[in-house]
């Protein structure tokens, strides 16, 4: 079962290692990245931030899809890292909406090198690429529960209220 | 619950306090000063702060340099009033004591200050482990 599927550009880092796992109440991490999947120096760097507080998995997206069709993996409550939104509506599609509590678009689209000019700006931590509006569109039209919240601490707000502005 | 009051020579106590609201949001507790920013005497502020600290939270100070004039000065308050002081000040010791739940002890603190002190190391590349299989993951 996924707990939260977050979207954030960096990964597994600082604020998502210290505070989401305990709050979530999960010690199984998920990273569902087609790079990280194919390069160790990128796994091991990600393993870091948990330092053995969790359980780390890294795969590439259908690799992470066929990981939560597992029988045993809808029992487990799970925190699952992608670093895009076409990434999580690939796992919201890949599921057919099952077994994900909620998806929270954290942040996004700061450091792909993309020009600023071709994304729309959110707010200061969410740059979305034409692909990942479309994308998160279809997970609003779909009915999934998509949120923003930074850290635990923050109240989450609903992503449709901040497309629609 | 606790609160922490963050000392440092000049504006890395500051900075301590910003990379923790950054990182955890849980900065409601924490005060800090800069000392020696400017002429005034900062000891006065921090024995404001510690003389007016609410008897149902346990006060953590932190200070940068364990023989530097921050601690030497909080040394001598430790005298005359109630608060755990802590130098060597580093930020996952700062992150691991804002995110304590529950009231903090001299042993506990003694615990939080062991890993803080292990987080200080020279980093070697390690290799990952490639063939983790889903079944070890989710065993």
């Amino acid at each position: 079962m996924i707990k939260e599927l977050r979207v954030d550009d960096r990964l597994i880092h600082g604020q998502v290692a210290l505070t989401w796992p305990g709050h979530l109440g999960t010690s199984h991490i998920v990273v569902a990245n087609d790079a990280a999947s194919k390069n160790e120096m990128q796994q091991s760097a990600l393993k870091m931030s948990v330092q053995g507080t969790a359980k780390v998995l890294v795969r590439d997206v259908d690799g992470a899809i066929k990981l939560f069709q597992n029988p045993k993996a809808k029992s487990i409550p799970m925190f699952v890292v992608v670093n895009q939104v076409k990434d999580a509506e690939r796992i919201y599609s890949g599921l057919n909406g099952q077994q994900i509590e909620r998806i929270n678009i954290a942040n996004v689209g700061r450091f792909d090198g993309v020009d600023k000019n071709l994304k729309t700006e959110i707010n200061g931590s969410i740059l979305l690429t034409t692909a990942d509006k479309d994308a998160a569109n279809k997970l609003l039209n779909s009915g999934a529960n998509v949120v923003h919240q930074v850290i635990p601490t923050d109240k989450a707000e609903k992503f449709s209220n901040l497309l629609k502005e | 619950m606790n609160s922490f009051l963050i000392i440092t020579h000049s504006t890395l106590a500051e900075g301590f306090y910003n990379s923790t609201k950054f990182l955890s949001g849980l900065t409601t507790n924490v005060k800090f000063i800069d000392a020696y920013v400017d002429e005034s005497d900062w000891t006065k502020e921090a024995e404001k702060i510690i003389s007016s600290q609410d008897k149902d939270k346990q006060l953590i100070v932190l200070t940068d340099i364990y023989g530097g004039s921050v601690n030497q000065k909080m040394t001598l308050m430790l005298a005359k009033y109630h608060f755990i002081l802590i130098t060597g000040v580093n930020l996952p010791l700062v992150l691991s004591l804002v995110l304590e739940t529950q009231p903090l002890t001299k042993e506990k603190c003694e615990n939080l200050v062991e890993e803080a002190r292990r987080q200080l190391q020279i980093i070697e590349p390690i290799k990952s482990d490639s063939n983790e299989t889903d079944s070890d993951f989710l065993s």
